[in-house]
């Protein structure tokens, strides 16, 4: 059993990761092997061309790696429901949108494998909260 | 790919973006750090972005209790991004510190061969090394360089290893073995390293016909059939199974492919496989094995091995003659 030495985690374009600047550094200064990283990646995200994707990468001590594809964050599919590129910079005082409690459950279900959380309950209240951090309203 | 080395293309920058300790302790740390990887996720839609990082107490290297973002970009992007920054968090409910670097070095780029080590298959059979590591005395005297590079095929994918290990096995007669292969075809051929490995292995074998639907891959494998002296064995050719007419009657076939292609292409696979002889499927998950195994098997096909590495395995069909 190969030791695991720590995690990169990365937001980078769906079969666009290239081994040079600015991406190359993430990963080499960290002693991952580049060109294998982007041959893989851009190979296992090639339907999602373009799209930000969140990766996690294992890496082992003997900086060997292997590497997950994660669900956009709950702030962004938040911003996708409402329709807006970014939230309410006063979020006590300026809503900039609504969002439904189906809503809330569909990200939640969504994003559930994702998340640290004991139920479906527990992760659209986490949800919730993240929506009104934002200066996002959650109808009733 | 490549790397490319010009000086122009050395500077690259940094933008560090890190959570106010009092917005991480305070309501649910774990909303805070979905809302800074939401900033991370909008940042990297920009296209002067090449990356986000973000780092916490899990990750490597540059653990930090208080989690942040590194944004990788070019010193050119960097002020105008690093704004764009400082405007959203707010705006997600974040507040940051905010810095950045603009960094001259190349160190990065060969960090990585630092940790490279050569393989040795087949119970010391066979060595598997990059040029930059030296031969030592106690090395199999067979071996095969490559460099990884641009094409799949390092020998790190347990799909790769699981093939050397079967090649090396039907050299030494862990199989039932006729005669030794005399043609091989090897679909799906990457950096061309099991092409090369049963060159390496077989004196007898002198007709190699390497595919893959990259061009890129083909160019590749011709590069390192000349670094290894092997050229002469070897004819690379980028296309598929069912579009080339590659023939048939070759004594060793390897296809180290994903089950999607292996099940539709499986009657053009077969029909390339001479009788008496082997083929050696790969790039198969554990649990598609049995999918995969159906579509070959017949009672001109029968399987007599299945080896396993970690999530992947391998199938080894040898036709019988009906």
């Amino acid at each position: 059993m190969k030791k695991v030495t720590g995690y990169i985690k990365l937001q980078c374009k769906g079969g666009q990761a290239n081994p040079a600047p600015p991406i190359g550094p993430a990963l080499g200064s960290k002693g991952v092997n580049i060109m294998e990283f982007c041959k893989q990646f851009n190979a296992r995200t090639k339907a999602d061309q373009g799209m930000v994707i969140p990766v996690v990468i294992t890496v082992y001590s003997d900086r060997s790696f292997t590497f997950v594809t994660k669900t956009p964050p709950a702030a962004v599919l938040l911003l996708k429901a409402i329709k807006k590129p970014k939230g309410s910079g006063v979020p006590n005082q300026t809503k900039v949108g609504k969002v439904t409690e189906q809503q809330i459950r569909e990200i939640a279900e969504y994003k559930f494998k994702d998340m640290n959380a004991a139920s479906i309950e527990s992760a659209m209240r986490s949800i919730a909260g993240t929506a009104r951090s934002m200066g996002i309203e959650v109808a009733s | 790919m490549s790397i490319h080395t010009d000086s122009e293309d050395v500077a690259w920058a940094t933008i560090r973006a890190t959570l106010v300790p009092a917005c991480f302790s305070g309501e649910d740390p774990a909303s805070a750090l979905d809302r800074l990887e939401g900033l991370a996720a909008v940042v990297a839609e920009d296209p002067r972005v090449g990356g986000v990082e973000t780092r916490d107490p899990t990750t490597l290297e540059f653990a930090c209790e208080i989690p942040e973002l590194i944004v990788y970009t070019t010193p050119a992007a960097v002020a105008d991004l690093s704004n764009r920054v400082s405007e959203l968090a707010p705006t997600l409910g974040l507040q940051l510190e905010v810095g950045s670097s603009v960094h001259n070095d190349d160190s990065w780029r060969d960090h990585w061969k630092t940790f490279y080590r050569s393989q040795v298959f087949g119970d010391g059979t066979l060595l598997l090394r990059p040029s930059w590591i030296e031969r030592t005395p106690s090395d199999p005297k067979l071996e095969v360089v490559i460099d990884p590079g641009r094409a799949f095929g390092t020998g790190l994918h347990e799909s790769t290893r699981l093939c050397l290990e079967v090649l090396a096995g039907i050299l030494n007669r862990h199989y039932q073995v006729d005669a030794p292969p005399l043609s091989m075809l090897d679909l799906g051929c990457g950096s061309g390293i099991l092409s090369l490995a049963a060159a390496r292995l077989f004196d007898t074998l002198d007709n190699i016909i390497a595919v893959d639907i990259d061009p890129e891959a083909a160019t590749t494998t011709r590069e390192n059939a000349e670094l290894n002296g092997l050229g002469d064995r070897l004819k690379a050719i980028a296309g598929t199974v069912s579009d080339l007419d590659l023939g048939e009657g070759f004594s060793l076939v390897v296809a180290n492919i994903r089950p999607k292609v292996l099940i539709p292409d499986a009657a053009a696979i077969k029909a390339t496989v001479a009788p008496h002889c082997f083929l050696v499927l790969s790039g198969i998950l554990t649990d598609e094995a049995s999918e995969v195994a159906q579509a070959y098997k017949t009672p001109e096909f029968k399987l007599v091995a299945s080896p396993e590495q970690g999530d992947w395995c391998a199938l080894v069909f040898r036709r019988v003659p009906a």
